[in-house]
């Protein structure tokens, strides 16, 4: 759905994407993945369109975004980070705006615009001014803009940003019903974000792609080891040599803090982890270095600077 | 049909934006006061009947000459006012990334922008100044001709000033610096035509360049085409100027 070449974009003497190439295929949610000033929003923003690249190629359902752009931006939805919003509209006619702008025909329009305001539960506030909404409100009024032609492709550069625990609960139910129905590639700096909306993470660093697949496919790729961390109610001094005599496990050590954490290489421990851990009272298993440390560790061979356009 | 949809959005702003309606109505207040002075000032003329070795004044001279060149002089004044922030605004509160990224071009932006503009001003001519040749006919033997004439250079006009405003509001993203530009271009031009009585190049530039110049033979009932080509030809360089600024944000 989305296939990307050895994508570089500079501004100046500053190189922000550096030949970048990954594939979304159709239905898939990817998501984008690195510190603030990573090439993100721009390469998010080229592959809308709406900024050229310094070389390489993008294809968007189909089209080159440059040399068929028009065709291409048909079918894309773009929440810029910034929702791109004309505060003295009502919801309403903002959405109908943005529908007659991506061509959905007059007889359709209402029902398209009625549809994006069910999905993004905006149907109280239609006939609102946008100005006087809420900022959770107006970043749905976004997500709803970029919804309302029923593109295949939504483009969402950091959907959740800046908005209140509660409100970014209700992004990402939101983006939960997305997935399936379109290809979505969505940007974050936040980890937890990924691994709630993600099939597959894209880590990038100062311009360049460092890591690439499912979180199963980091943790390989990166070589990092499977590790459960034990929260014991009843442990004794026999406690690390049962942990250690499971299948599979290569190292057990005791935190400060009385819990145990073991690692168990390659292999998925934690079933027999778990049932040997039991008679001691187990309160809490849970996996240890998750995509924090995946990314941290990707990104930490380069320094992190900040180079936004 | 993309243009209309963004002219359509253009006009329907500056209907429902109370700044518009500030802006209008001092335009009108101000142009009415002159108009009710300039008709005055005819009637007391005219009621002295012709003085020694002159002709009285026709209403043409008298009344549609002097109005429509202050109502020009007023609405350049005014106009930068309206159209500064017409992309300047966009700019800077980010939908222009609505625009950038939906299956629209340049072009098609830059035309519905001011035609938006000009609907809007076409309503506010109508609707403002519309008691003008009431008034005349009302009052006496008003000639057609040169109403028609004046009308047409006031949207010729019009046009003109709402594409250095589009393009001037397109080369920055802050509205004040965008008036100020357009400002400084209308009445620039304008004050360029005093230059006329002068002799050699200097002379020249106020003939050919002079805003005043070519748009006051309208309100003696002259259509040149020399002003035409004028109005139509600073119309179409300043609208691809932002066609231009526009296309190269994909770019920068």
């Amino acid at each position: 759905m989305i296939e990307v070449q050895q994508l570089s974009r500079r501004y100046g003497q500053v190189l922000a994407v550096d030949e970048i190439s990954f594939r979304v295929e159709e239905g898939e949610v990817l998501g984008f993945l690195g510190p603030n000033g990573a090439g993100k929003t721009t390469t998010m923003r080229i592959l809308t369109g709406s900024l050229g690249a310094s070389s390489g190629r993008a294809n968007v359902a189909g089209f080159d975004v440059h040399r068929q752009s028009r065709e291409a931006r048909r079918r894309i939805g773009y929440l810029p980070e910034r929702p791109p919003l004309y505060p003295s509209m009502t919801v309403w006619d903002y959405l109908d705006y943005a529908a007659r702008l991506h061509g959905v025909a007059s007889g359709d329009r209402v029902s398209a615009v009625r549809h994006a305001l069910e999905r993004t539960d905006l149907l109280s506030v239609k006939g609102r001014l946008i100005e006087h909404l809420s900022k959770g409100f107006q970043q749905r009024v976004g997500i709803a803009q970029a919804l309302v032609h029923d593109p295949p492709v939504l483009i969402l550069d950091e959907p959740t940003s800046g908005l209140d625990p509660a409100q970014v609960a209700e992004i990402r139910a939101l983006l939960a019903e997305l997935r399936g129905r379109h290809t979505v590639v969505l940007s974050t700096h936040i980890l937890s974000e990924v691994a709630a909306s993600c099939d597959r993470v894209l880590i990038i660093s100062k311009g360049r792609l460092v890591a690439s697949g499912t979180e199963a496919d980091l943790r390989a790729a990166l070589g990092a080891s499977q590790r459960v961390e034990l929260l014991l109610a009843r442990p004794d001094e026999e406690t690390a040599s049962v942990l250690s005599a499971v299948p599979g496990v290569q190292e057990v050590t005791v935190g400060e803090d009385g819990s145990f954490l073991v690692s168990g290489g390659d292999s998925d421990i934690r079933e027999q982890l778990n049932a040997a851990a039991a008679p001691f009272g187990l309160l809490e298993s849970r996996p240890h270095g998750g995509l924090e440390e995946l990314y941290l560790q990707a990104v930490s061979d380069e320094s992190v600077t900040e180079t936004r356009p | 049909m993309m243009t209309f949809h963004v002219a359509r959005r253009e006009f329907l702003h500056y209907l429902r934006s109370p700044f518009s309606y500030v802006i209008s109505a001092a335009f009108l207040f101000i142009v009415g006061v002159f108009f009710s002075l300039i008709l005055d000032n005819y009637v007391q003329l005219s009621g002295q009947g012709p003085m020694f070795g002159e002709q009285s004044l026709t209403i043409t001279q008298g009344i549609i000459e002097p109005f429509s060149s202050t109502l020009g002089l007023v609405l350049i004044l005014f106009l930068p006012a309206l159209t500064m922030r017409v992309l300047a605004e966009e700019q800077r509160s980010g939908s222009m990334a609505l625009l950038l990224s939906a299956p629209i071009s340049a072009t098609e932006i830059v035309l519905g922008k001011w035609l938006g503009l000009m609907g809007f001003l076409l309503i506010l001519f109508t609707v403002g100044l519309g008691y003008v040749p009431v008034v005349l006919f009302a009052f006496g033997k008003a000639p057609v001709a040169p109403l028609l004439t004046a009308l047409l250079g006031l949207l010729l006009l019009a046009g003109t000033g709402s594409a250095v405003g589009v393009m001037t509001s397109s080369l920055s993203e802050k509205q004040i610096v965008a008036a100020v530009m357009s400002w400084m271009l209308l009445l620039g031009s304008w004050i360029l035509s005093f230059l006329e009585s002068l002799e050699g190049t200097l002379g020249a530039i106020g003939r050919h360049v002079g805003l005043i110049l070519h748009y006051e033979s309208f309100g003696r009932a002259l259509i040149r085409s020399n002003d035409l080509a004028y109005f139509t030809l600073v119309t179409i360089l300043c609208l691809f100027v932002a066609q231009q600024r526009i296309e190269s944000k994909r770019w920068s």
